[in-house]
């Protein structure tokens, strides 16, 4: 019997010896060797893949439907680096989405002389620029308020270049009240759906009442149609942007509820779609595309880090799928990741 | 009926130990994968997401290795696809998705394909798994460490492709006792198929009497598989292991270190190359001595083994971009170096040893390559063909 005694002493001292060996410093580091190191490992592994993902990004840039053998495994290489959640909040992710994000920033000084420029950021957040107009759609730094993933000089300074912040729902992997006052502060218009931060600025102006509204920026030359969707019972506005002889965009938020689904039906009779963004994990993915009828799709919401576990993540690789499925319809579509852009011409 | 206390706790352990295996071996999904591909929604079942992220990603990882061959300056696309292979890799939860079985095999099948093609001078050099390789002359092909990999009851390779492997070869090798490099499946499958074996001292003395058993405490030198093959006595901890140094009589000298990492060796290691003109070294890639191994051989080219043995724990799965980042730190000796992954082949070449190709008569029949002589046709290893 006291044999058996002895079992959780044996256990114990195996496991204060893994601790001890996983704390110890490595004397092989600078060999790259992590023999009982496993974190610091993981670490520099994702290190390793962050910069040969970003390295590939830049030479195989957003394509029309199924990427080449190249840009498809680089995809796929970081939905695993981001489905493991390991690499979650540590500073290889953290230079890398910086990374990203910091090209936007600078491309945004590049003009637009025709169509439109599509950027996507973290999430769902996307910024459309035209030759007279720089929209922001549910621009966010992602993370925490303490630890945002991406740096206040890259976010903002990207939020400094544009002219209005458009904001589906008040959920806050898509509306950030700081975002929002950085773009009243500068006295460009945030448009919000019903009830989300009313009273804070003038600047910053909610939907009175959630119902089909038509928004004009005659500075801007383009107008914001708004269309009344929902997630579940939250108001998710899906907003429409039509840059006027130029092309129309739609936003779709987190577009999640049967119950839309008559008028969605109906929104390609009265606006001419150009590029759709929807959810990629929106339900019924083929109706929605039915109802949009657009020329072109880039989807939205793709490895969402915050509190989803990792089988909501939504892969790239999902989108592909999902895509794949759809091809019958006949609409061209472009994945695109963190810090990519993709001109759409008419 | 009662038990006794022991008996008790017997029975309470064999319970636990029961219930985490059963815990542990359970699927990947409750469902088939298959029942995912209406909507790909994954939600409530990552270890289904998990197991269809594998499945579509070592597809893509086998193409790309196929699209971007081993190369002296690696392009940005081969240092993707060895990176993307080390995250998969290094998945503790690896041996429950079919697909990573899959990925192996067709690897192993890449390996046959460039066995299948003729080597007119030099020395190709296949990676098959781990420290396994397999090496093809004109006259010869050589297996070193060839192991399946996985376990016995689920090896890694396939038995038909195992059998293949074998039918291609004329010798194999074992440098030393541990199933990273030895295993016995394998070494039957060469003494039925009347393949020669050079086995280390006291490994499976039963095996009749075909097998050379081979290594001593001083270099050996034996003409074998149409090589002079010089068995150097290494060691790995207090075990021996033979160092083979596989002289290929005029196109090219290969030096396969298997698992040597002995301290004792360092001094005789030191002085390889002054006796050895060695054109290939295959040796470990984790091993903390490299710059001294790489000093004692001087080889011409250097290719790291051991990558991503499947059978350690993740920390010592040593990475694809790890052995990358060394050999840049082994710049200073200027020896190239080429990082190749499971199942992918290298022709080396070295035209001031490879003299003996030129004067062969070479003819491609159905693909083969064969010699002509005075009329009569044979294979590269010297067996008259009717």
């Amino acid at each position: 019997m006291r044999k058996y005694l002895l079992l959780p002493l044996v256990l114990f001292s195996i496991a204060a010896y893994a601790i001890a060996q996983t704390t110890d410093e490595n004397p092989y580091a600078d060999q790259y060797i992590y023999w009982n190191h496993l974190s610091d490992y993981k670490l520099a592994q994702a290190s390793a893949a962050y910069n040969a993902i970003d390295t590939m990004l830049q030479l195989y840039r957003p394509e029309r439907n199924l990427p080449q053998l190249p840009r498809h495994l680089t995809l796929v290489s970081l939905d695993q680096l981001l489905h493991d959640t390991d690499n979650d909040a540590t500073q290889p992710f953290y230079t890398f989405i910086n990374q990203r994000m910091l090209r936007v920033l600078q491309d945004l000084d590049r003009p637009v002389t025709k169509g439109l420029r599509i950027y996507k950021l973290y999430n769902d957040g996307f910024i459309i620029k035209s030759a007279k107009a720089t929209v922001a759609i549910d621009l966010i730094p992602g993370g925490s308020d303490a630890k945002p993933f991406i740096q206040d000089s890259i976010i903002y300074g990207i939020a400094g270049k544009c002219d209005a912040l458009f904001i589906s729902h008040w959920h806050p992997d898509h509306a950030n009240l700081n975002m929002a006052k950085s773009f009243a502060a500068r006295g460009k218009r945030v448009i919000a759906p019903k009830d989300l931060w009313v009273g804070v600025d003038p600047m910053i102006q909610p939907l009175a009442e959630h119902v089909e509204t038509d928004i004009e920026f005659p500075e801007l030359d383009l107008t914001l149609h708004v269309l009344p969707g929902h997630q579940d019972n939250v108001y998710n506005n899906i907003n429409v942007v039509e840059f006027h002889g130029v092309g129309t965009v739609a936003q779709t938020g987190d577009q999640w509820y049967c119950c839309d689904m008559d008028w969605i039906d109906h929104v390609h009779e009265r606006y001419d779609i150009d590029v759709l963004m929807p959810n990629c994990w929106i339900h019924d993915f083929e109706r929605h595309l039915l109802g949009f009828n657009p020329k072109l799709i880039i989807t939205g919401h793709e490895n969402e880090l915050g509190e989803h576990s990792i089988d909501h993540r939504e892969a790239y690789w999902i989108t592909l799928k999902k895509m794949d499925v759809l091809a019958h319809l006949n609409i061209p579509y472009v994945l695109m990741t963190w810090g990519e852009w993709y001109d759409y011409n008419r | 009926m009662k038990h006794s206390a022991t008996t008790q706790l017997r029975g309470l352990l064999l319970g636990v130990i029961g219930m985490l295996a059963l815990i542990t071996t359970r699927p990947a999904a409750a469902q088939p994968l298959s029942a995912f591909e209406e909507d790909y929604i994954f939600w409530g079942y990552p270890a289904a997401y998990l197991a269809y992220q594998s499945k579509v990603a070592f597809p893509l990882i086998d193409q790309m290795l196929v699209a971007n061959p081993p190369a002296f300056s690696t392009t940005p696309s081969r240092q993707l696809a060895l990176v993307a292979l080390d995250q998969f890799l290094h998945d503790p939860d690896y041996s429950r998705k079919d697909d990573f079985y899959s990925f192996a095999n067709a690897r192993f099948c890449q390996a046959l394909k460039a066995l299948d093609q003729p080597v007119l001078s030099g020395v190709k050099v296949v990676k098959v798994y781990n420290n396994g390789f397999v090496l093809k002359t004109l006259k010869t092909t050589v297996a070193v460490d060839l192991i399946p990999g996985g376990t016995n009851y689920k090896p890694f390779m396939t038995d038909s492709v195992l059998f293949e492997l074998v039918r291609r070869c004329d010798a194999l090798l074992v440098t030393n006792t541990d199933t990273r490099h030895a295993n016995r499946t394998v070494v039957e499958a060469f003494l039925n198929a009347g393949k020669q074996v050079y086995l280390p001292q006291g490994l499976w003395t039963n095996l009749g009497d075909d097998v050379h058993y081979v290594g001593a405490d001083t270099v050996q030198t034996i003409d074998a598989a149409a090589m002079t093959l010089h068995v150097l006595p290494g060691h790995y901890g207090k075990n021996r292991n033979n160092i083979y140094i596989m002289d290929f009589q005029g196109r090219g000298i290969v030096a396969h270190t298997g698992a040597q990492d002995s301290d004792a060796d360092r001094a005789w290691l030191s002085n390889v190359h002054s006796r050895y003109n060695i054109d290939i070294l295959l040796t470990k890639s984790s091993n903390i001595n490299l710059a001294d191994m790489l000093t004692g051989f001087a080889p011409r080219l250097l290719i790291p083994a051991h990558e991503n043995e499947m059978e350690s724990t993740v920390d010592k799965r040593d990475a694809y971009w790890a052995v990358s980042q060394r050999m840049t730190d082994l710049t200073e000796y200027n020896i190239p170096s080429l990082i190749m992954a499971w199942g992918e082949a290298y022709d080396y070449a070295d035209t001031r040893s490879d003299n003996i190709s030129s004067s062969a008569n070479k003819v491609i029949m159905s693909g083969q390559l064969y010699i002509e002589r005075k009329g009569n046709i044979y294979t590269p290893a010297g067996i008259k063909v009717k």
